[in-house]
């Protein structure tokens, strides 16, 4: 079976990582990029497949040619190849720009049968590249996915999805685009195959460190999309005005209030619904 | 489809990955599988790993370059009994009986060198199509006809085997599902504690390396004995690792259970006294705390280690060589391991592959196992020894002239206590942990000034500074009955538990009846800061298991 | 600007079961705010068209019109009944184009809730009308604000006319965007969508408006309709991080275990929080009443070796703050400590430290709140 995961690179936000200005906002030219968090499980998810059920997976990335690091990074968990999307005509892309980019790049390797991607990136945090990636290839897409079954003979999969207090299971047909959850977890309950996911993984980390030069990168004539389709000029939003939100202190003073005066009983509770309805 | 293996070990401790190693070789598909995360994680000794001149089955049989390769502490090259009478001590050189059968010794941690020796493993059974994994919790043997034809386990789907091999441990939960032996009596058991701690001038303050008259790098054990303990049948050890040191309390469960004093309390009281005082020093740093439950090879060895499709080898099998001051585990398991691997192997060749734990068994009572464990002399002397009529000689002795007179013969003192023959011999009375030492620490030990003060961490802190992956909502060992005369003991035998600790497993806790009637007072169990160590098996009415695979206490030294 | 025809905001209204979800309302009444607002300055008469899809949905469609809908848009269909992606993607943009009946293309703005199911929406529904979303928003304004763009206003500062501005936290919460969707000069961006943060928007219900609602017929094909849903359960596992907000109980519910548990629950409940609690409730063998029993649970440990939580406002009651317990929350945004002793460990990582008896403190806050929260925006 032939399996693409979609991985971004992202400041890291990590406390301890994450780097500040002398105003407490976030310093991004700082701060390091790290593969996003969420990108760790859709290639656990793609890996399980392969453990399961043999096959490749590829790795496609976005970005400016510095992001190969980041291919390298999410191989290193796992992957068999992988390539990165880099061009002027393809930067500032917002999603939707994106979404163009990268489903030309998964019919270019051609034969995929499953896409897996993570929830979102901890930097946009849309949420919205996977479906609308599934949507420019014509592919199903199931978010939220906590576990994932295929049924290679029928060409068909089973997720479980785990979605406000319920858990779904649907099915559908390949080749489809698998969102994963933060919660998603392999399982292997063979001996056989946790083995195979052990020599896999440490195969991944021996093999990562090498592969930093042998990553194609795909420009904009490489993917044959419509010029007007991606990068800035594919883009139907812009950012107008970014607001920096300093971080909180870590150290607080806490206002004292006596439960005995009902004003500060009401003073408390004046703060706790302001900072419910806060963002 | 159940999936099958040749061979599938049970326990990633020295014995199952001697007998994983040994199978591998020989291109046997062997399966090993640990319960902990990480290999090592939940292995504890004291300890040193020896070589014997009476058996080839020691770990260079395996790997000969391991003196250099594996991640080892120190040879021990130092021997000594510190006799301890209040604040006299008296230092007596048991080098014979280290070296007697000794062809080397090292001390070691197993956070360290387990998964070295699992990695190994795992290459080599690798190329026979098995491997070593983690994370995965065997539950019970498979038994079909009276046969053992696999394992099942809490994580993966029944695995099948020619062999099965349990070398899960001093609690395993094999050969109690098998039948091979249950828990047994406390007067069966051991329990120790200990401590790593890392010392400024180790070397200096031990006496041990060129400085002080020894090899570089060399190492020293020195074992503790006398009046400290309260009169609770043990004693002490303190071994050196590179830049660490090990030192614990080892105490026979019933005689803990007796006195009452809590084991952390008891090590606390080898770690303030001036002798170790001094070498810990005011500044010193406790890195970690662990117990485990040692099995009295003398008692509790099993004398028919097996049955059909399945073989038990070291703590699994009671394999502790348990003799005075000899206290030797992990390369009996290892002997064994390797013997039951051979065994298979034998059997397969012959193509009875069926007769592969027999022949375990056969090897086993061949080799120099039995005799190391249930030693002829202790039946004859030791045993009658530990009789009313035993112990009420014993007394006489040492209350008469007699006793001093022996106390104050060096020469005879130290013949006596190195004698391989009267270790073995020895009766597991107060005689040989207290009384004698204590006598001999009075009349010709000399005072040690206390250099240090060597404050010691309340058992809260210990506690505090494990790591544990908790199985949150699935306590792995559950109170059948929480009254005070089946459960109580636990409260003091556990090694975290304490009448004076909120943070322990077991307490005693007044429960207000919400119908209005008096407060009684029951037992309560919280196993989030369990050690694992089996003591409360034995010591209260539980239904015990080992957590999930990857659950529970994370030992990093071990 | 725009070379087709693009006029409404349209919104679509989550379902809970029956009803509306919360912030279905909010986002109709915020909906009517802006477009009241859009219409005044614009001189225009554009509507709020609200779309419920589901099935046997009568009773929530009616809901909508309580909010300020114009029209509603009901569709009803048995494949409908659960939120399936495809099927309501294609169902939901069949409805909102002209092919539909409208007059004009596509609707000018579109508003999505930030939950799972409708940030999902808002993706697809976005490919599928080529245009651009601005996700979990919690501010909206229509402007017309002076833009320099290489493309869309070819390099020149241009003023565009009605554009929707929406405010989002951006970069894991460190900076607040204010994103636009504008059209290209070759290219239509519409309509300008963004899904809206729950609790971000008051509701503000109305009477006596005129509107209606529409039930058009809907047409799926089977490949629309390829991914099923084969079960669906409720779940078993306790996850206190997807709540927004956390109350936790800790051994000073000592005097009357009971009591302190209902008071927890019923806090929790009007929060709309997690209950959680402290090692100590767990393991100091309380005997509660049947009522309460099912929340003195393990599962609920915050803590070292329990859940870690990052909710908005966390409220801890007769909680010490032991070191175990502060690595379990204090990434929270806002900690409200009530506790007897003026002199704990969690007075210093508390922003508000209320001393008192939580018997007594607790319900006076809770009456508290409840009048906060009446009061109007």
């Amino acid at each position: 079976m032939k399996f693409v995961v979609l991985v971004k690179g992202v400041p890291d936000f990590r406390h301890g990582h994450v780097k500040f200005k002398e105003d407490n906002t976030l310093d991004r030219g700082q701060t390091p990029t790290v593969l996003n968090p969420n990108d760790h499980l859709a290639l656990q998810a793609a890996l399980e497949s392969k453990v399961k059920h043999g096959g490749d997976v590829h790795l496609i990335s976005m970005g400016p040619p510095n992001y190969k690091r980041i291919i390298t990074e999410a191989m290193s968990i796992y992957g068999d190849a992988g390539v990165l999307c880099s061009d002027i005509k393809l930067g500032g892309a917002d999603t939707l720009a994106t979404a163009y980019t990268l489903a030309a790049a998964i019919n270019k390797i051609g034969g995929i049968d499953i896409v897996f991607a993570g929830f979102k990136s901890a930097d946009g945090e849309t949420g919205q590249t996977g479906p609308q990636v599934a949507w420019k290839l014509g592919w199903p897409v199931v978010t939220h996915v906590t576990r994932l079954t295929i049924d290679e003979a029928n060409r068909t999969f089973t997720a479980e999805r785990f979605v406000y207090d319920e858990v779904e299971e649907v099915t559908g047909p390949l080749p489809a685009v698998i969102i994963t959850d933060p919660g998603f977890r392999p399982v292997y309950t063979k001996a056989s195959h946790r083995l195979k996911h052990r020599d896999l993984s440490e195969d991944a980390k021996a093999r990562a460190e090498t592969s930093l030069d042998a990553i194609p990168v795909w420009g904009f004539n490489d993917l044959g999309c419509a010029e007007d389709t991606v990068g800035l000029r594919g883009s139907p939003t812009i950012v107008r005005v970014v607001e920096p939100i300093p971080k909180a202190p870590s150290e607080r003073t806490a206002l004292l209030l006596d439960g005995t005066k009902d004003n500060d009983i009401y003073e408390a509770a004046r703060v706790i619904v302001q900072k419910m309805g806060a963002s | 489809m159940t999936e099958k293996y040749e061979a599938v070990v049970v326990g990633a401790g020295p014995a199952g990955l001697a007998a994983a190693a040994e199978l591998a070789k020989n291109g046997v598909q062997t399966l090993v599988l640990e319960r902990a995360k990480k290999v090592g994680a939940k292995n504890v000794t004291g300890g040193i790993l020896y070589g014997q001149t009476n058996t080839q089955h020691n770990l260079d049989h395996l790997y000969p370059d391991f003196h250099k390769e594996a991640p080892i502490e120190r040879p021990i090259r130092k021997y000594d009994m510190i006799a301890l009478s209040g604040d006299k001590a008296k230092r007596i050189d048991l080098t014979r009986l280290h070296e007697h059968e000794t062809k080397w010794s090292y001390s070691l941690l197993r956070g360290k060198f387990d998964p070295w020796f699992a990695e190994k493993v795992h290459k080599d059974a690798r190329k026979a199509g098995g491997g070593v994994l983690t994370d995965v919790h065997v539950t019970d043997p498979i038994i079909e006809n009276g046969r053992v034809v696999g394992v099942k386990t809490n994580e993966l789907d029944d695995i099948r085997a020619d062999l099965v091999i349990a070398a899960d441990g001093a609690t395993s939960e094999l050969v109690r599902k098998s039948g091979l032996r249950g828990w047994g009596r406390p007067d069966q058991w051991f329990q120790g504690v200990k401590v790593v701690v890392k010392v400024k001038d180790m070397e200096r303050r031990v006496g041990v390396g060129p400085g002080n008259g020894g090899l570089d790098n060399d190492g020293a054990a020195l074992l503790y004995a006398g009046d400290i303990f309260g009169g609770v049948r043990g004693g002490g050890f303190l071994y050196t690792n590179k830049e660490t040191l090990s030192i614990g309390t080892v105490f026979h469960l019933d005689s803990l259970a007796e006195h009452q004093i809590e084991p952390h309390q008891l090590l606390d009281r080898l770690l303030r006294h001036p002798t170790v005082a001094n070498i810990l020093g005011d500044d010193y740093e406790e890195l970690e705390y662990s117990a485990k439950l040692i099995p009295d090879g003398k008692k509790q060895s099993l004398k028919t280690p097996y049955m059909d499709g399945l073989v038990a080898i070291g703590d699994a099998a009671g394999q502790l060589q348990a003799q005075g001051p000899v206290i030797k585990g992990m390369n009996l398991g290892i002997s064994a391991g390797i013997m039951a691997a051979q065994a298979f192997v034998e059997a397969k060749a012959a193509g009875d592959i069926n007769s592969a734990a027999k022949r375990y068994g056969a090897a086993f009572n061949a080799s120099y196992l039995p005799a190391a464990l249930r030693p002829t002399r202790y039946s004859l002397i030791g045993r009658p020894g530990e009789s009313f009529i035993g112990r009420a000689f014993a007394r006489a002795f040492i209350a008469s002239s007699f006793g001093p007179m022996l106390a104050r013969n060096e020469k005879r003192i130290q013949s006596l206590f190195s004698s391989p023959f009267w270790a073995g011999a020895m009766p597991d009375t107060d005689l040989g942990y207290s009384t004698l030492p204590a006598m001999v620490a009075e009349h010709s030990g000399d005072h040690v000034d206390r250099l240090a003060k060597a404050t010691t961490k309340s058992l809260d802190d210990r506690i505090a500074a494990l790591k544990y992956d908790t199985d949150i909502g699935r306590p792995h060992i559950v109170l059948t009955d929480h009254s005070v005369a089946a459960s109580g003991a636990a409260t003091h035998t556990c090694p975290v538990s304490s009448r004076d600790s909120s943070r322990g497993c077991y307490s005693i806790v007044e429960q207000k009846s919400p119908s209005g009637g008096p407060a009684i007072k029951v037992v309560a169990l919280d196993t989030q800061p369990c050690v694992e160590c089996g003591t409360c098996a034995l010591m209260a009415a539980t239904k015990w298991e080992h957590p999930s695979g990857g659950k529970g206490v994370i030992y990093e030294f071990g | 600007m725009s070379k087709g025809t693009y006029r409404d905001m349209w919104v679509y209204a989550e379902r809970k079961g029956e009803d509306l979800s919360p912030v279905a309302k909010e986002m109709v009444s915020e909906a009517r705010r802006l477009m009241d607002k859009y219409n005044l300055d614009y001189k225009a008469n554009e509507r709020v068209i609200v779309a419920v899809l589901g099935h046997k949905i009568d009773k929530a469609a009616k809901q909508a019109l309580e909010y300020g809908a114009d029209i509603v848009i009901q569709l009803d269909d048995p494949e409908l009944e659960y939120f399936r992606l495809e099927a309501y993607t294609h169902a939901l943009y069949g409805a909102s184009i002209r092919a539909a009946g409208w007059d004009y293309d596509k609707p000018r703005y579109f508003l999505f809730p930030a939950t799972h199911n409708g940030r999902d929406l808002s993706a697809t529904y976005c490919a599928e009308a080529e245009t651009g979303c601005a996700s979990d928003c919690n501010k909206l304004y229509i402007e017309d604000p002076p833009i320099k763009h290489r493309f869309k206003t070819g390099g020149n500062e241009l003023v565009l006319e009605r554009i929707l501005h929406m405010k989002r936290p951006d970069f894991s919460g460190f900076e607040w965007s204010t994103i636009l969707c504008i059209d290209n000069p070759d290219k239509d961006f519409h309509p300008q969508t963004c899904s809206v943060i729950p609790g971000s928007f008051k509701v503000t219900p109305i009477t006596g408006r005129k509107s209606e609602i529409k039930k058009p017929a809907v047409r799926l094909t089977s490949k629309q309709l390829r991914v099923k849903t084969t079960s669906r359960k409720p779940v078993q596992k306790l996850d206190l991080t997807r709540y927004d907000n956390i109350v936790a109980l800790g051994r000073g519910i000592n005097d009357d275990p009971t009591k302190g548990f209902q008071l927890g629950v019923e806090l929790a409940r009007q929060l709309d929080a997690g209950l959680g609690l402290s090692r100590g409730v767990i393991t100091a063998s309380y005997d509660v009443d049947a009522s309460v029993k099912q929340y003195l649970d393990e599962v609920r440990q915050i803590g070292e070796t329990g859940q870690t939580v990052k909710p908005k406002v966390y409220v801890a009651l007769g909680i010490s703050g032991a070191i175990q317990h502060k690595k379990g929350m204090d990434q929270s945004s806002f900690i409200v400590t009530v506790n007897k002793d003026p002199e704990t460990p969690i007075r210093e990582f508390s922003d508000v430290y209320i001393v008192g008896d939580i018997f007594e403190v607790v319900p006076k806050l809770a009456a508290a709140i409840e009048a906060t929260r009446g009061k109007k925006p």
